[in-house]
Order: C-alpha cells, then sequence, then structure tokens
C-alpha cells in the first residue's frame, strides 16, 4: 500500500513539473508572438529604460512631447551617438532648453501639429571640436 | 545691311559660346553650394578652389568661386577672418556689410561655467534664459536638500545615491549651460555669416 502510494505520489509530482514546463514553454510563446506583433526593435539592456518608455509608457502618456524629434527620440539618439555619459548629458540639456526654446522656436510642422525643432546636430556640434 | 547680319551672327555666337562655357561652372557652383547646405564646407570649398584652376583669371566666375571658398572655409570653423583679397569686387561689398554690422563675440563659455557650477541654473541666468535657469534649479536643489537630508541622518547608502543621483544632474545643469552659450553663439554667428553672403552678392544659398 505504501510503496504504491509513494509511487503514485512520484507520477503526480512528474506529472505536475511536466505541466509546469508546458505552461512555461506556452507562455515564451505566446511571449514571442507578442514581441513580434508589437514589433519591438532588438535592444540592449542599457537601452530598456527607453524603450520601454517608447513602447509601453509613451502609448499611454498621450504622445505629448512638444519638440521635433521628440524627447525619446532625441534620447535614443544621443545615446547611440555619443554613450552613456555625454548621452544622457544632452538628455539633460534637452529637458532645460525646451522651457526657454518654447518661446524662441524654430518651429516645424510635423505630424500635423507645430513642434519645436530641435535636432541633435543643433546642440551637439560643439562636441566636435571643430571650434 | 549685310554687315550688320554678320555682326548679329557673330554676336550670337560669342554670346552662345560664353553661355556654353559658363555652364558647367555655374553646374558645379550649384552642386558645391548644394554640397554646402548639407553641412559640407569643407568639401564644398575644396570643390570651388578645384574648379577655380580651369577658369579664366579675369572671368567673373573666377572671382565669385575664390570668394565662395573662403566664405564657405570660414564658415566651416566659424572664423570671422575671411580673405576676399582676391576677390576685389566681393571684398569692396563684404566690406560695407562689416563695417555695418561687427562680427558676433565667441562663445563666453567662462562666466557660464563658473556660475553654474556655483549656483545651479545661475549659468542660464545669465545667458538671459530665466525659464531654463528655473528648470535647471528645481532639477538640482531640492536633490540638495534631498541628500544633505540623508547626510544629516547618516543614511549610508541611501545619502550615497541621492548624492550620485545630484551630481549627475547638476552636471547636466553645468553642460547645459555651456552647450546653451556655445549654440547662441553659433547662430549668432549663422545669421551674420549669412548676411555677409547676402551682402557679398554671391548666388546661391549654401544653407
Amino acid at each position: 500500500m505504501g510503496r504504491h502510494w509513494i509511487a503514485g505520489q512520484a507520477m503526480v509530482s512528474k506529472l505536475r513539473l511536466a505541466r509546469i514546463g508546458l505552461i512555461m514553454a506556452a507562455a515564451s510563446l505566446m511571449m514571442g508572438l507578442t514581441w513580434q506583433a508589437m514589433a519591438l526593435p532588438t535592444t540592449t539592456p542599457g537601452s530598456w529604460p527607453l524603450r520601454f518608455y517608447q513602447h509601453v509608457l509613451g502609448h499611454l502618456d498621450g504622445r505629448n512631447c512638444s519638440s521635433y524629434p521628440v524627447c525619446s527620440a532625441y534620447a535614443s539618439q544621443a545615446l547611440t551617438k555619443h554613450g552613456m555619459v555625454m548621452g544622457s548629458m544632452l538628455i539633460i540639456d534637452r529637458l532645460i532648453h525646451e522651457a526657454d526654446d518654447l518661446q524662441r522656436g524654430p518651429w516645424i510642422v510635423a505630424d500635423g501639429k507645430t513642434r519645436l525643432y530641435d535636432p541633435l546636430a543643433r546642440n551637439d556640434f560643439w562636441l566636435k571640436g571643430d571650434r | 545691311m549685310r554687315a550688320c547680319r554678320r555682326i548679329v551672327v557673330w554676336s550670337l555666337v560669342v554670346l552662345f559660346a560664353g553661355a556654353a562655357h559658363a555652364a558647367p561652372v555655374a553646374s558645379d557652383y550649384q552642386t558645391a553650394m548644394q554640397l554646402a547646405a548639407q553641412g559640407q564646407d569643407v568639401q564644398a570649398a575644396a570643390r570651388l578652389r578645384e574648379r577655380m584652376k580651369h577658369v579664366e583669371w579675369d572671368d567673373a566666375w573666377h572671382d565669385r568661386l575664390e570668394a565662395a571658398a573662403s566664405l564657405l572655409e570660414s564658415r566651416s570653423q566659424f572664423s570671422v577672418d575671411i580673405d576676399l583679397s582676391n576677390a576685389p569686387m566681393q571684398l569692396a561689398l563684404a566690406g560695407g556689410y562689416i563695417s555695418g554690422k561687427p562680427a558676433p563675440d565667441k562663445a563666453s563659455t567662462w562666466p557660464v561655467g563658473a556660475l553654474s557650477l556655483i549656483a545651479p541654473g545661475g549659468g542660464h541666468a545669465w545667458l538671459g534664459r530665466w525659464r531654463d535657469a528655473g528648470v535647471a534649479a528645481m532639477m538640482v536643489w531640492p536633490m540638495i536638500g534631498l541628500t544633505l537630508w540623508a547626510a544629516r541622518r547618516r543614511m549610508g547608502p541611501v545619502t550615497v545615491f541621492f548624492a550620485l543621483i545630484t551630481i549627475w544632474l547638476w552636471s547636466g545643469v553645468i553642460f547645459s549651460a555651456l552647450s546653451m552659450a556655445e549654440r547662441e553663439a553659433a547662430e549668432a554667428y549663422m545669421q551674420w555669416w549669412q548676411g555677409l553672403w547676402g551682402a557679398t552678392g554671391l548666388p546661391g544659398r549654401p544653407w
């Protein structure tokens, strides 16, 4: 009786493990398909927070950046071109200087909305050591 | 009557020959202008100088090419020392403009950087960017307060965490003030340079 019960328990735990494995495989498949359906770009761990903002939070906060390119796109360009340290300085700079630039321009019509034209080249030209 | 006809025919021949000769120069000039408009001033100037070698010294295009190349070279270095001595017509025209509108000063980054270092937001205020100064101050001053608050309570890692964020934001504020000083000086220079280009009567708009 005892031996049968132990064998039955072993079988149950094996089945439980198999079920967990199947659930995890299905979840993995679903996540893969969702990722594909959302057409998310390949990314590096360093840019996960930015990608998370661009593809998840950005859709929730109403896309209300007044500049062109939008701040997250600008941040992405800055990080790609100048790396984490200088890129983050350029991001802080964008967040600060937008306050006065919004009163001064220049303006551009993008996606049917008048936006402040503030490309990365306008702010990082002096980092190249041309002057 | 026959002589008149001959004169007209020969005049037309000379005119067309001149136009045929000038057309490639004009098209090369336009190509250089397009390059310059894309920010490739050095390449555009080199192209103009190369083309200049194949133009007669007394041709009007010679002076235009020389003046345009000099102006583009100066723009590539944000320089106000522009040598137009080999293009007398453009030099005379530019002289009037420069005497009426002197070249803007170079960026004064020292006071801006020092003020931002002493008091976050001060550098932006020095530049007259009061809204930016407010944003910069709001970014850093509360973090300084938070760091001091944590330090007074000997909160160890929390203090370090706040201190690191403060240093990062403070550095960003100094960087931003320097960047604004550089950008404002560069934009003032570009405006002055575009006026100078217009004053010299050169064709095309390399911007």
